[in-house]
């Protein structure tokens, strides 16, 4: 069933991301990337370039990982940026078969393109263990 | 005694912020945010436009508190953005003379203006509530 999707809302954005991602679907999962776009990894490192995002989003894209977000906010930030906060669950499996759950919390931030698109210009979704003490 | 701040270095942009708020210096601490800087309160809103801003920023003055950052860190997004998350406390007195004790930890953004000093786009003090589940 294919879903519609206006990226023109910043929550439909992110719902379409997290279809992409449901899906399988790497090409289009990176199209929610503003080009100047930096992920933050579990480890904390900064992973900057559009060739190395993909590669941290092709193995969410090869595990089809069901990731849902339970709770956000979002803040607009002057006419093109959103403050973006949420929490989310994952639901996958390894490739030997074992079951994954994951949870966590992001602290993001959305740019729209010039086409009024949101993309993700900073996607943190490991930021809960920084504030964690 | 005066010090000097270098706020073309991020660091010490938000030294120089802490330092005005140790000072209760209100009209310089006010140089230290965006035009289009948001501020998200304790409760999870969203206080935008300078002038509301300001409001929170003056309380903050009039108790002169002693704000440290005992952790952080800084990403470049692009050219002029730096995700920056933190760590503080926050020791200060209330109008009964009362201590007060504070820790928290941040999620922000900072902009580079026109000349080169980072300022306040996103301040959200309060990050760690949102984490905390």
């Amino acid at each position: 069933m294919t879903q519609n999707f206006d990226r023109t809302d910043p929550n439909e954005a992110d719902e379409y991301f997290l279809n992409c991602v449901r899906n399988g679907d790497l090409k289009n999962a990176m199209t929610c990337f503003d080009p100047e776009a930096i992920y933050i990894a579990k480890d904390g490192n900064t992973i900057s370039g559009f060739d190395n995002i993909e590669k941290v989003v092709a193995n969410l894209c090869n595990m089809k990982a069901d990731i849902k977000v339970y709770e956000h906010k979002n803040a607009p930030v002057g006419n093109d940026m959103m403050y973006w906060l949420d929490k989310w669950t994952m639901t996958a499996r390894d490739p030997q078969g074992n079951l994954i759950n994951m949870k966590g919390a992001s602290a993001n931030m959305m740019r729209k393109s010039t086409d009024g698109i949101w993309l993700w210009l900073v996607d943190n979704p490991f930021a809960a263990p920084f504030f964690a003490d | 005694m005066a010090q000097n701040f270098d706020r073309t270095n991020p660091d010490e942009a938000d030294e120089y912020f802490m330092d005005c708020i140790r000072e209760g210096n209100l009209k310089n601490a006010m140089t230290c945010f965006d035009p289009d800087g948001v501020y998200m309160d304790k409760d999870g809103n969203a206080i935008s436009g300078l002038a509301n801003i300001e409001k929170v920023v003056a309380n903050l003055c009039n108790m002169k508190p002693d704000l440290k950052i005992y952790k952080h860190k800084n990403t470049l997004v692009g050219k002029d953005l730096i995700y920056r998350l933190d760590k503080w406390t926050l020791t200060a007195t209330d109008p009964q003379g009362n201590p007060i004790k504070m820790q928290g930890a941040s999620a922000h953004i900072m902009r580079k203006n026109a000349d080169g000093v980072w300022l306040w786009l996103v301040d959200n003090p309060f990050a760690a509530s949102f984490f905390a589940d």
